[in-house]
């Protein structure tokens, strides 16, 4: 029985998973298997509204959902009022780093923010005009100036004190030069130059490499580069909340590039960024900040080269020693996504078939058997229980529901046969192979 | 006694006719059984190797070859006598093996007969020239400083010239046959330098000569297959190179062909080599056949215990084992194997490795029914969060909180714009711009009530529906700036305002402005 689906939701979710996405809306009517992870989740997003921080590590294997969790978090997030950011660690993108790599992961951060009235990212613009208004409906208050006049020129050094001020108030470290930033953002609005808005936005992005260069654009001693770009997120989640929103969630997916990292040292350091991260959350010295990293489980344990491999993570991460598979503990900063069972297979193809249905007005007859008869058949694929997905089995469940509403005549039985499974996991054997070459020489 | 052969009456006749009949009916009889060794006396000098003698001959001249295979092959007196011309070279390995050693006798047989009649044709002859290297021999002989003699055959005329063309008979041979192992020197170190005079006078003659007669030359039987391949191990790489041409097409051939060469190597002390090569080209065609070569050769590999066996390419394991459980079955098949040593049973559980093993899906009805209910817990729990919070309301003037404390986050603002003027406009100007603006958005269609959009957002909505719901980034810059607000914010604001009725964004950014959904303007001005 489907649980109050919107015909909008029923259309997204069929068009997203028959093209092996995550639908943008009506996530939460697929989400099966996965209840106490997601009561864990909002619990988390709850505490986070209220004013804590959080870590939380999203550990599971090829296939688990990682994706999945995160994009639900996502959603849920943008709709509670969260500005929320998503990216991805690659072999250029790291937390640590004194190339320039630490900084690209900051400008993929900045170049994803997302809010609920534009969740594709892009949303730093909008933000800082946002707060511009504050500051202006401010300071008109303070100086008794009507708000029609306020974006006079006339008052401008009124608003550059304004902003200075709130800066200075919500920044620990970098606070001037964030301030003057601002400030040359507003005074390119007030001065009708867009190069200097665009200036400054580059700045606040992260994307100046000299200081000659910024300097001459903008008139600041510094910019934002790989030792101070985290100093610079915890300001902009002082200014998100400072708006009015409710937190600064990142998510943070691939974390299996940290694990790769070749030199120890170099790994190491990224991985005392992470526990940097969480003792900043974890002891209060950050408000409404949610950080979110998902890799897989040799991400974490492995002792040689994983997160377990530094010892203050490794005591900090370590499952709760009572927990098993049965009786799970979610309260843990780390969440491990165990792979759905038949069980919850089977009730999501009952769910997807139903929505299907609903969809299209039709009346598919697929019972209760043939889906079971499809998942046999799935589940005995050459590799099948090697690298065989949800996504996949979902994907070709509704393929065939697809084919079968427009072909009614077609056989079931015969379609079944014919699904062929591919192996959808990164190549990473050769990649692997060298980085461990490199580690032993 | 081999049957009676005619003697032509002149010996300028070359008759090669018949001359390898005998040998290729004798190399394609079954083996004979071995024959017990020859006692031998081994002698040894400090420092030059050790020396093998015939103890039987060490006091007595030994038979010459003539005496040996003048009836054997059926030879005339003239070719007995060419024979008789050296003593059979010892410490010779390919020479060692009878039928080699046969086929050699008859191409040089063959050989000379030609290269005589070929130098009659230029005024000379075998003999003649014979004389004139041994002449000239015993020059560079004296040269270097020794007392030449024949080294072969004490003293006798011409040894050494007839040998050095027996020589370059067997090293064609050798080629022929495909056994790689070095043949010796033509000449003794004291008239090496006789080498290049030969090659001037007769041996380029010879070179010529050997194509033509070698097609008459008989394979070697199976017992000297065997004997040249265990004393040439690599022999086989060369007629396995020819096998691969077989593959892909012709998998059953190239099998039967591997498992004829492995019978011929069946004294090769490195044949398990064979069965790694074609286990490695048959892993795309026949991965069960490549399987299968490679437990024969961890089988035939009789040195494992010093040296560990080679594993297949690890580019093959994708190809071979394409799910975890044929690896492991066949790891299993690898060390029931290793531990019975039963090649047989091994052999035949390799088609175990891909037998598809059905497996059944067990469902549980009441963990079904568990799972439902969770799920639609999840859904009554993620519908709470994701419905849409009631429309912010106006940001307070107030100063934000400060990072130490506990930072309370106010409630959103939806439509902080508020309509003002141009910047340089006068107050007056300013009023009546509002005015204008207000009577404007009044004068427009409806809006859906509770959206609370001011004059600005009306009006820019308005602006849109006059150009078919669609904006330019320019016009709405613009726009924005002539009513003293920012253009993110504007947009922003209008999406926050709409998006609790539209549960969509109402102003979409495309690739150079921003456009509306047309059904999603009728909603909100419905």
């Amino acid at each position: 029985m489907l649980d109050n689906i919107k015909p909008k939701e029923a259309t997204a979710i069929i068009n997203s998973l028959l093209g092996g996405v995550v639908p943008k809306l009506g996530v939460q009517h697929i989400t099966v298997g996965r209840a106490p992870e997601i009561e864990a989740f909002v619990q988390a997003l709850s505490d986070v509204k209220n004013g804590h921080s959080m870590v939380k590590f999203w550990i599971g294997d090829f296939g688990s959902g990682k994706s999945f969790m995160l994009h639900l978090l996502n959603t849920v997030a943008l709709k509670q009022k969260f500005v929320v950011a998503n990216a991805d660690f690659t072999p250029d993108n790291r937390l640590y780093a004194n190339d320039g790599k630490a900084v690209a992961l900051y400008a993929a951060i900045m170049d994803n923010i997302a809010i609920q009235t534009k969740p594709e990212g892009g949303a730093l613009a909008t933000l800082l005009e946002k707060w511009i208004e504050q500051v202006l409906t401010k300071t008109s208050e303070q100086h008794g100036i009507a708000l029609t006049d306020i974006r006079d020129k006339k008052h401008l050094p009124k608003v550059q004190a304004a902003i200075m001020q709130t800066i200075q108030e919500l920044t620990d470290v970098g606070g001037f030069d964030f301030g003057t930033v601002v400030m040359k953002y507003y005074e390119g609005y007030i001065t009708d130059d867009d190069l200097l808005r665009r200036h400054a936005l580059k700045w606040l992005k992260g994307e100046y490499r000299t200081k000659t260069e910024a300097r001459q654009d903008l008139g600041v001693r510094e910019i934002i580069n790989d030792l101070n770009f985290y100093d610079m997120l915890k300001n902009f989640c002082r200014l998100f909340v400072s708006i009015g929103y409710s937190g600064f969630m990142i998510n943070l997916d691939e974390a299996i590039n940290l694990y790769k990292i070749s030199t120890g040292p170099m790994r190491d350091k990224n991985y005392e960024k992470i526990l940097t991260i969480y003792n900043d959350c974890f002891q209060g010295k950050i408000s409404n900040f949610f950080i979110n990293f998902a890799g897989t489980r040799e991400v974490l344990e492995n002792e040689r080269r994983g997160l377990f491999s530094y010892q203050a993570l490794k005591s900090r991460l370590e499952t709760n020693k009572f927990e098993t598979s049965d009786l799970r503990d979610f309260a843990q900063p780390v969440i491990r996504l165990l792979p759905l069972t038949h069980n919850e297979v089977f009730v999501l193809l009952q769910k997807l078939k139903e929505i299907f249905d609903f969809n299209y007005g039709s009346q598919l007859a697929i019972s209760d058997a043939d889906i079971h008869a499809f998942m046999e058949e799935m589940f005995n694929k050459p590799g099948a229980s090697e690298f065989l997905t949800p996504r996949e089995v979902i994907r070709d469940f509704l393929n065939i529901l697809s084919l079968l509403r427009q072909n009614p005549g077609l056989n079931k039985k015969k379609l079944f046969g014919e699904i062929q499974i591919h192996d959808e996991r990164p190549n990473e054997s050769a990649v692997d192979a060298l980085v461990d070459g490199i580690d032993v020489l | 006694m081999p049957p009676a052969r005619p003697v032509p009456d002149d010996d300028s006749v070359i008759d090669i006719t018949g001359l390898f009949e005998r040998l290729a009916v004798a190399n394609a009889a079954p083996p004979p059984p071995p024959k017990p060794k020859p006692s031998v006396y081994v002698e040894s000098y400090p420092g030059s190797g050790t020396m093998i003698y015939n103890y039987n001959y060490y006091y007595q001249e030994p038979p010459t070859l003539g005496a040996t295979y003048g009836e054997k092959l059926g030879l005339t007196p003239r070719q007995v006598t060419w024979l008789d011309k050296f003593y059979l070279p010892t410490n010779n390995t390919f020479l060692a093996i009878e039928p080699a050693l046969q086929a050699t006798l008859l191409l040089y047989l063959a050989v000379l007969p030609a290269l005589d009649q070929q130098l009659k044709r230029t005024g000379t002859t075998l003999a003649k020239e014979a004389k004139a290297l041994e002449d000239e021999a015993k020059h560079i002989a004296y040269q270097e400083g020794y007392w030449y003699q024949n080294h072969n055959r004490g003293g006798k005329a011409g040894t050494d010239i007839y040998l050095a063309i027996f020589r370059l008979c067997e090293n064609a041979l050798r080629l022929h046959y495909d056994y790689t192992r070095k043949g010796s020197k033509l000449f003794p170190r004291q008239i090496a330098r006789l080498e290049a005079y030969f090659q001037q006078q007769l041996g380029q003659r010879i070179a010529a000569l050997l194509p033509t007669l070698l097609p008459h030359v008989p394979p070697p039987g199976p017992e000297a297959e065997l004997i040249f391949n265990e004393q040439a191990p690599q022999r086989w790489k060369p007629y396995f190179e020819r096998l691969t041409k077989l593959l892909p097409a012709k998998v059953p051939a190239f099998i039967k062909a591997v498992e004829q060469l492995l019978k011929a190597n069946a004294r090769n002390p490195t044949r398990e080599n064979i069965c790694f090569e074609a286990a490695k080209l048959l892993a795309h065609p026949d991965r069960e056949a490549a399987l299968r070569m490679y437990l024969r050769y961890l089988h035939d590999g009789s040195n494992w215990v010093h040296i560990k066996p080679k594993t297949l390419p690890k580019g093959l394991d994708k190809v071979l084992f394409l799910q975890t459980e044929h690896a492991q079955r066949f790891t299993m098949i690898v060390n029931l194997l290793k531990l019975n040593d039963d090649r047989k049973t091994a052999l035949e559980k390799v088609s175990t490795v891909y037998a598809v093993e059905r497996k059944k899906i067990e469902l549980d009805m009441g963990a079904v029914q568990a799972a439902r209910q969770q799920h639609a817990g999840t859904v009554e729990l993620l519908n709470a969060y994701l419905q849409d919070e009631p429309a912010p309301a106006t940001p307070s003037a107030t100063t934000p909180a400060t990072p130490k404390k506990k930072v309370k986050a106010p409630a959103l603002q939806a439509s902080a714009i508020v309509a003002v003027p141009p910047k340089n406009a006068t107050a007056k100007a300013t009023k009546a711009a509002k005015t204008s603006a207000e009577t404007a958005a009044s004068a427009g269609p409806a809006f859906a009530p509770g959206l609370g959009l001011n004059a600005v957002q009306q009006d820019l909505l308005q602006l849109f529906a006059a150009r078919k719901l669609a904006l330019s980034q320019a016009e709405v810059e613009g726009f924005a700036k002539r009513r003293a607000a920012l253009r993110n914010q504007l947009i922003d604001g209008l999406n926050e305002a709409c998006y609790e009725l539209l549960d969509d964004v109402l102003i979409e950014e495309t690739a150079d402005g921003y456009a509306i959904y047309a059904p999603y303007y009728q909603k909100i001005t419905a």
